[in-house]
């Protein structure tokens, strides 16, 4: 090393800095080595050349990075959270539209059928309920899931295996898919039990939902008639009186009438005022 | 039937880690990571004094290749892409700092030489760090040259990743050669002057 590297062969100068195995074809490496083998100079710069190498590739031990660069991770937890908080959100804004979806069929139901059926007041109250808390928690497992991650920077890759996997804001939303579908059930069952009980009140309402505009007139009349005269009176099940307030009647009435009944709206206006006390038979 | 699980220091297996980086799953390239880390830390080694230095530039370097590594189109290619970023930076930040070229004899010691774990005796200590005081003096893409085929990657390789001729990689490098063992020649005289004025006085 110390000796000065005498100046190749000008021919072979290049070749001769060329010592990785695929830098020549075999041929040039094979008329190489035969110069090499007669020319001592090219010899000397080739082995040279040789040990420059050796002590380019064994100069230093240096300990390597304890971990991959603080700054690239959390660079990768920004992005993770971006990422995670637009599909959430999405997923999050499906669901939530879903079971608001539910519970307005719920209270349809239950407008539609109060009368015809023994349809308790506190189950659509019940299922807002549900869907408020339900909706309003969905949007609040953001921060909590945030405050999770930040526990993962302790092992690093724990936290890359954790993080692509939001379980618990999975769970969540199955949680809140199947409450809704629960909340809005009860409704529903009490309505295919109406179907199915042969009974005097169901019948004229099975009649008129199967039927077609003649029937859905006739199950019209009927709603009227429960709702102007406190409805037919069974005999078979006992009569329930639910008292419910001016307002709230006012708003169900109006509803039902937006919802169905359309342009003969104004057959119920004596109803909303009729409705301090509504039987339901 | 269970398949044979695949090599994992073959290029196909690379070039697979590397596609998945692009599309940017971490995993991969912490696997990349992984594999490279010590490589890209002793090349910096080379090009810098102290281990702190290795440790930033090193994360730099990985920090950049996250970053641009979408831009990068023959997976295959991956570390002497690699090389070249982590070269490319120490070139930066050799430059932001003003350390091109002569150091004097007592930073070495305290910088260079002290922070380094190195086998052998102190006088290989002083050697290697003659080597790179020399390193030093050759202009950069002859250095790069070097360092990279000293690395085991082919001429042409060297080429692809710095976007020059084949041809260009072997003047570089030859001239690279010569201006390193010249570099080393005169560290050593000086040196041996040095010591022999030491001795007079």
């Amino acid at each position: 090393m110390n000796k000065h590297i005498p100046t190749p062969c000008a021919k072979w100068a290049e070749k001769l800095a060329a010592t990785h195995p695929s830098d020549l074809t075999p041929f040039e490496r094979k008329s190489l080595n035969k110069h090499v083998e007669s020319c001592s100079i090219c010899a000397t710069v080739l082995t040279n050349y040789l040990e420059l190498d050796a002590q380019l590739q064994n100069s230093y031990v240096i300990e390597p990075l304890p971990g991959l660069p603080p700054q690239l991770l959390q660079l990768w937890k920004k992005q993770d959270s971006q990422r995670t908080a637009n599909i959430s959100l999405l997923i999050r804004s499906f669901y939530v539209l879903l079971a608001y979806c539910l519970m307005i069929t719920g209270i349809g139901i239950y407008i539609i059928f109060r009368n015809s059926f023994q349809l308790s007041i506190w189950i659509p109250i019940i299922a807002v309920t549900m869907v408020l808390i339900i909706g309003g928690g969905l949007f609040v497992t953001k921060e909590v899931a945030h405050k999770e991650d930040q526990s993962y920077d302790k092992e690093e890759y724990r936290y890359r295996k954790q993080r692509s996997i939001p379980l618990r804001r999975s769970k969540l939303i199955l949680l809140a898919f199947v409450l809704s579908v629960i909340t809005s059930a009860p409704p529903l069952v009490t309505l295919i039990k109406g179907y199915t009980t042969p009974s005097g009140t169901t019948t004229a309402s099975a009649t008129a939902i199967s039927s077609t505009t003649q029937a859905s007139s006739s199950f019209y009349n009927t709603v009227q008639h429960q709702k102007l005269y406190g409805g037919p009176k069974s005999q078979d099940t006992d009569q329930r009186v639910i008292k419910v307030s001016p307002p709230l009647c006012q708003v169900v009435v109006s509803v039902q009438n937006t919802l169905l009944l359309g342009s003969r709206s104004q057959a119920t206006d004596g109803a909303a005022a009729d409705c301090n006390t509504t039987q339901v038979g | 039937m269970a398949h044979p699980p695949e090599d994992i220091h073959s290029d196909a297996w690379l070039v697979k880690v590397v596609e998945l980086a692009k599309a940017r799953d971490q995993e991969a390239f912490a696997i990349l990571f992984d594999r490279y880390n010590p490589e890209i830390c002793a090349l910096l080694s080379r090009l810098v004094d102290s281990k702190e230095e290795v440790h930033n530039l090193a994360n730099d370097t990985f920090l950049k290749a996250w970053l641009q590594l979408p831009k990068l189109r023959d997976g295959s290619r991956f570390r002497a892409w690699l090389y070249i970023i982590a070269t490319n930076t120490a070139r930066d930040y050799l430059r932001r700092q003003k350390v091109r070229g002569w150091l004097r004899w007592s930073s070495l010691h305290e910088g260079g030489a002290s922070s380094m774990s190195v086998e052998g005796h102190e006088e290989n200590v002083v050697k290697v760090d003659f080597f790179k005081l020399a390193l030093r003096q050759v202009p950069w893409k002859p250095r790069t040259c070097l360092l990279m085929q000293a690395n085991g990657f082919s001429q042409s390789e060297i080429a692809k990743a710095m976007e020059i001729s084949q041809a260009s990689v072997g003047t570089y490098v030859s001239k690279g050669r010569t201006l390193l063992h010249q570099a080393l020649k005169e560290l050593e005289e000086e040196s041996q002057t040095s010591e022999r004025r030491r001795s007079s006085h």
